[in-house]
């Protein structure tokens, strides 16, 4: 698999490390604690077939974090853009 | 077989007549030509008999001339280079070649193992799923024993491999694979247009059908046709032709990976040379061109050695000047049977009849190339012969039955366009009607497919086929390429493959797939035991396994199976083709990366000093890290780390911690951004003063821990644990952009910019003071525990200071860039050796924090809370980090929980070992009554026996009782107390010793 | 122990030899240099912010950084040579050869929370160049990066693994050679994989003073 990074360019999958599903968004440390939505964003993945937006970070590279949208039946990529821009 | 008679024709043949070259199979020595392949040499000295069936020990010989071929597989090579299994017809000959037949004993004339054939009908499709159940205790004792020895087919080497491997890069515009017409017309037109191309053919010479049939293209013939376009092609900047390239696989995003035989067809390789070479191509455009299989028919005894497919023949005939026979019966249901007729008459071979079951065919196609044979309407039944095949027993039209003697019988069914490719990443291939097979079907984004792979079998329609998909592909990219011209070719005939079925009076086994020696007895057998869809089939029978995956199987073990159901073939789908299309060598995929360089090691910068000590080293991840350093008379570990350990607590020693993960991290919100990383307060810490640091993964486990100093308000040094390094790395890089992307924070990975020392013992600042310019005060009032800060060296370079205890003794740990570590190690050991103490490693190390009750990796295992470890005090009451709220859990807070002890051994010399389990005195030895384990061990000579720390239920309830360490592999079994985990000077004061 | 002035060791030290290594008909097909005189530092300018790091690049050296994975080459009073190369997003890597005497980026300084941060790396890299008529085919075994003229030019940089190990590799502006940064822990690993790389083509190996 070769992913594009924005910086960098069209590098082999090894030069970056997964790190999970980028659609997750960590519960409001100041609101009340609300324990189905921190047991969600620690252990609960959904895997929609109609693609995974996904973190991947250029560890071998620039380092940047990337948010990459992939179809996880072709491996197709559709986007990546900068997770932090 | 007449010994000794050559077949070898007298003219003609890409053979290198005035090269002969000496070679020997199965001890017996012979004479073959520069440009032979094993299997056209074996068959020039009329050696047709080439191995045994893998089940039946049947006589095999040479089915195919190219890799498809599923019979002749050989064993080349020999002790560390020894390679079983190697297609005898894709084996270059060079000279010296020595090969030997395989699955046989103990020869292959006579080989004992025949006797499976009388056992046939036990060994039907499955038979290992019926039998060998019963008696239970004969499995081990007989039946596998037995099964080892009977089942396989080639050795594997059982000595090192001597030779070098290694992986290319190449990137292209346009990969062409095959370079067969269809390949060598797209190569030209993208080449032309000036994409950057690479033509990759597996063979040794390129050419495909135009190399071993009589083709003419536009005056030329075929064979010149390809040596003037690779040469063409070679002189080209923008082009490469790679030959003894296979390509195996297609993978995602236009990656490709094939493998060059570089030196394994030369006697003598240059020194240096690799013997394979891995190549994995990034292409922006694929064009697959890579030819067409023809099928087998189906026939009883079809598995004769003497049985060849009909192209094969013309290929021994036209390219290696070979005939594989003296007398020939011809069997198709395709008009290329004319092609064959012709080409065995040029050869002076007699053809004793032709056979096709159409009506009609056999007598137009004779009458049309003029050789005087006889024309039978109708089939094959059954070859005869056991060791060679004698004769052809055939059925005509109208129920006549024949029996013509002959040496040789020509077989086709058709082609089979080979499009395993176009399947690799998932696409599914679909039946085309006017061909009779199966082609590819959606094609992945970027790869095309052309000429007899796509199902295009005609010469000219490949090469104006071809050229127009080379074309196309650079145009897609943005180049011009030529306008193509009209070839001309000499007229051919393709036709729809075979849908033929064994004739029901035929005797014999027919077999289907004769490299897993499957009969259409065995699909039968398979489908009334219910396994009935081509996938089950073939894990039921092994059809389409092994090296052959299909190529001359598939389509006759798919129509069969269509036939007994009553269905079309076009309804059901062959089975999935993955990579790799041809074998590949585990070596060639390795590469360089073998032995000692299979993966990355990581030295210290003081490594040569320790190893000019005489340290003994232990892997530490990819670090070496010393382990202890033996002097004098010490003889191993124990030894030599009990005498360090004294020495430490006694004077001082030194301990080379390098390997630390070490960060710069800078910027105004340098501190919010540690506070948000680390699970206890460190963003309050005050500039000159550095603290533990916990870090928690996500789900309140601890993930690692280190150290927080702070150089100056707005500039931090952060260590995590060797191996941790690049872990810690991605986890603060992951934090900073996906959870705090707007603080302005700076992380700089430094783990090998400072070479670290930890200067520990009564006498470490007397040490350290030797060390360090005079200038800087290294006064307890001037730097007291958990000191930090920016110094120099006494010759001025600069150094780091930070007084922390991971040993519970005073210590200080000593940093100074990565260039002077040597130096610094060398000092430091000197200063530590003149005050009465010694270097220390790991071993050592571990003794010391064990005595104090500090955690390491072997306690974070990623199933431990602060809590389990007793960190709890360090936790963050007031501000949010990572994993704070999933702390809180319940079950997390059980009392229960494996938490962290110390243990110490109650006989001085019972040894408690790493990961033993804890139980009650008494207590079975079972998962109901385990207590806990074991994390690491350690003989302390300050408390005079073994100590250990162990995570156990109910820890602190446990700390006064003894518990059992046992450890039954190597026969440990240890009676403990169980002990705080500060087992010596708890309450620290040696720190300000 | 008063006069402890210490000896620097470069990165290859003790692991590459002098000399010819491989094949040794003929002229050696790569040539590799290792610089070990050199100062380096990593630039870490404020995320989203390199006004202050720009404007002192200029002031410093007259460059404009790169912003996006290039080299750029330049001299300042005491610095005969140095080269700034991108590295990362306000990420810059500087290299100075000879090792300058002094604060060389003083330049850098100042500009308080806004301004640059530098992190010194001297110790933590070594530093190779890679020349010859072989040196495209020796680096195509260890890196994935596109090394085709066209596509990998004078001036372009690329932060890539080389034979699984971080790399810096990049074109200096005139000639057909590469420069590369590894990790100085790896050195050992990383000249076996030279070594192995380039056996066949037959490898000259030096030290610069």
């Amino acid at each position: 698999m070769r992913l594009t990074c924005p910086h960098c360019g069209e590098r082999p999958h090894d030069e970056f490390a997964y790190r999970g599903d980028a659609t997750l968004r960590r519960p409001d440390p100041a609101a009340p604690a609300d324990p189905e939505a921190e047991h969600s964003f620690v252990y609960l993945r959904d895997n929609p077939v109609a693609g995974h937006r996904e973190h991947w970070l250029h560890a071998f590279g620039c380092r940047t974090l990337l948010v990459v949208t992939r179809d996880p039946a072709t491996h197709a990529i559709r986007s990546i853009e900068l997770a932090a821009p | 077989m007449t010994a000794g008679r050559s077949f070898r024709l007298a003219s003609g043949g890409l053979v290198a007549r005035d090269a002969p070259l000496r070679f020997s199979f199965d001890g017996a020595d012979y004479e073959g030509l520069a440009g032979d392949t094993l299997a056209s040499a074996l068959l020039a000295n009329g050696v047709r008999l080439a191995g045994r069936s893998f089940k039946y020990h049947r006589p095999r010989g040479i089915v195919a001339a190219g890799s498809e071929e599923p019979n002749a597989l050989v064993e080349l090579g020999a002790v560390g280079r020894r390679e079983p299994d190697t297609r005898a017809t894709t084996a270059e000959l060079f000279d010296g070649l020595s090969a030997r037949s395989q699955n046989r004993w103990p020869s292959l004339r006579f080989d004992a193992m025949a006797v499976n054939s009388l056992f046939a009908p036990l060994l039907g499709a499955g038979f290992y799923y019926k039998t060998f159940m019963w008696p239970a205790s004969f499995w081990e004792r007989l039946y596998e024993p037995l099964i080892r020895r009977a089942a396989g087919l080639g050795r594997i080497a059982e000595a090192r491999d001597p030779d070098r491997y290694e992986t290319v890069h190449d990137h292209c515009d346009v990969l062409v694979v095959g370079a067969g017409p269809a390949g060598i017309a797209a190569a030209l037109a993208a080449a032309r247009a000036g994409a950057k191309t690479i033509l990759v053919e597996e063979d040794f010479v390129a050419g495909g059908r135009l190399v071993a049939d009589r083709r003419e293209i536009d005056g030329v013939g075929g064979a010149e046709f390809a040596r003037a376009a690779q040469a063409e092609l070679a002189g080209l900047p923008n082009a490469r032709v790679l030959v003894r390239t296979a390509l195996f696989g297609a993978y995602d995003h236009g990656e490709y990976g094939a493998v060059e035989r570089v030196t394994d067809h030369l006697a003598d390789p240059p020194p240096f040379a690799v013997r394979q070479r891995l190549r994995r191509i990034f292409a922006k455009r694929c064009i697959v061109a890579a030819g067409a299989i023809e099928r087998p028919l189906p026939f009883g005894d079809n598995d004769r050695p003497g049985v060849m497919l009909a192209g094969a023949v013309r290929a021994y005939l036209n390219r290696y000047a070979v005939t594989p026979g003296t007398r020939a019966v011809v069997f198709a249901d395709n008009d290329d049977a004319a092609r064959t007729l012709a080409d065995l008459a040029l050869a002076g071979v007699e053809v004793a009849a032709h056979v096709d079951p159409r009506p009609g065919a056999a007598a137009r196609l004779t009458a049309a190339s003029g050789v005087a044979t006889r024309a039978i309407e109708g089939v094959v039944t059954r070859a005869l012969g056991r060791l060679a095949v004698t004769g052809a027993a055939s059925v005509d039209a109208a129920g006549a039955a024949w029996r013509v003697d002959c040496d040789l019988i020509a077989v086709s069914g058709g082609w089979t366009p080979s499009a395993h490719l176009t399947t690799h990443l998932g696409g599914k291939p679909a039946w085309r009607e006017d061909i009779g097979a199966f082609a590819p079907g959606a094609l992945p984004p970027g790869m095309a497919v052309a000429g007899a792979a796509a199902g295009d079998f005609g010469l000219a329609d490949a090469l104006t086929g071809g050229w127009a998909a080379g074309a196309r592909a650079a145009q897609d990219l943005g180049f011009a390429p030529p306008p193509p011209r009209e070839p001309k070719v000499d007229p051919d005939a393709p036709a729809r493959a075979s849908t033929l079925r064994v004739h029901p009076g035929a005797r014999g086994k027919v077999f289907v797939d004769l490299q897993n020696d499957v009969t259409t007895g065995d699909v039968a057998l398979a489908r009334r035991e219910g396994f009935r869809r081509p996938e089950h089939l073939k894990r039921y029978t092994t059809l389409g396994m092994a090296t052959d995956q299909g190529k001359t199987s598939g389509p006759l073990g798919l129509a069969e199976l269509a036939a007994l159901e009553g269905r079309e073939v076009s309804d059901l789908a062959p089975t999935t083709w993955r990579p790799p299309f041809t074998p590949v060598a585990i070596g060639a995929l390795a590469g360089a990366h073998v032995g000692p360089d299979l993966q990355p090691t990581r030295l210290p910068p003081a490594h040569a000093v320790a190893v000019e000590m005489g340290a003994v080293f232990v892997p530490a991840g990819p670090w070496l890290r010393a382990q202890y350093y033996p002097q004098g008379a010490e003889s191993g570990w124990l030894e030599a780390a009990d005498a360090e350990v004294r020495a430490v607590r006694a004077a001082a020693g030194v301990c080379d911690v390098s390997t630390l993960g070490k960060f710069e991290v800078a910027g105004a919100d340098a501190a919010a951004f540690l506070d948000f990383a680390f699970a206890n307060p460190v963003g309050a810490l005050a500039p000159g003063r550095v603290r533990y640091g916990l870090l928690l993964r996500d789900d309140g486990m601890a993930m690692d821990d280190g150290t927080v100093a702070r150089l100056a308000p707005h500039r931090f040094v952060v260590t995590s644990s060797s191996v941790g390094g690049p872990a810690a790395h991605l986890h603060f890089d992951f934090q900073r952009q996906a959870r705090k992307p707007d603080l302005d924070v700076r992380i700089e990975n430094v783990t090998s910019q400072w070479a670290q020392f930890s200067v520990a013992g009564p006498r470490a600042r007397d040490a350290i003071a030797r060390v360090l310019d005079p200038a800087f005060d290294v006064s307890d009032a001037a730097f007291p525990y958990l000191a930090a800060g920016e110094a120099r060296l006494a010759g001025g370079e600069p150094a780091r200071l930070f007084r922390l205890s991971y040993s519970g003794e005073r210590a200080y740990e000593i940093a100074t860039p990565a260039q002077w570590g040597a130096g610094l190690f060398r000092a430091l050991v000197a200063a530590c050796e003149e005050l009465g103490g010694r270097a220390y490693g790991l071993e050592a190390l571990n003794v010391m924090r064990i005595e104090k009750g500090h955690v390491a990796g072997s306690e974070i295992d990623g199933r431990t809370t602060p809590r389990d470890l007793g960190l709890d005090k360090f936790v963050a009451k007031k501000k949010d980090f990572v994993g704070r709220a999933m702390l809180s859990r319940p079950t997390l807070l059980d009392p229960a929980r494996p938490s962290l002890v110390g243990l110490r051994s109650v006989e001085p010399d019972a040894r408690i070992v790493a990961g033993a389990h804890l139980l009650a005195e008494g207590a079975p030895f079972d998962a109901r009554h385990d207590l806990g384990h074991v994390t690491t061990f350690g003989h302390s000579p300050t408390l005079g026996r073994w100590i250990a720390l162990a995570l156990v239920k109910d820890g602190a309830a446990r700390i006064g009782t003894r518990l059992r360490a046992v450890e039954p592999l190597r026969g440990h079994d240890a009676l403990c107390e169980v002990v705080a985990p500060a087992q010596f000077d708890p309450e620290g004061s040696r720190l300000h010793g | 122990m008063a006069d402890l002035a210490l000896a620097a060791s470069p990165a290859l030290a003790g692991h590459a030899e002098p000399g010819r290594h491989g094949a040794r008909q003929g002229e050696a097909g790569v040539r590799i240099v290792e610089r070990a005189d050199f100062a380096l530092a990593a630039i870490l300018g404020r995320r989203g912010d390199p006004a202050p790091t720009l404007a002192a690049a200029r002031r410093g050296f007259a460059i404009d950084l790169p912003r996006k994975p290039r080299a750029v080459e330049g001299a300042s009073g005491s610095v005969k040579s140095a080269t700034f190369l991108w590295a990362g997003p306000d990420r810059w890597l500087a290299l100075a050869r000879p090792r300058p005497t002094g604060d060389w980026l003083a330049a850098f300084h100042g500009g308080g929370l806004g301004g640059p941060a530098l992190v010194d790396l001297t110790g933590g890299r070594g530093w190779i160049s890679i020349a010859g008529p072989r040196a495209r085919d020796a680096l195509a075994r260890l890196v994935a990066v596109d090394l085709d003229p066209r596509v990998f030019a004078p001036g372009d940089v690329a932060l890539t693994a080389l034979a699984h190990m971080p790399a810096t590799l990049w074109r200096p502006e005139a000639g057909d050679g590469f420069e590369a940064l590894f990790d100085r822990s790896m050195a050992g690993s990383i000249w076996r994989a030279l070594e192995h790389s380039c056996a066949a083509f037959g490898m000259d190996f030096a030290r610069e003073a």
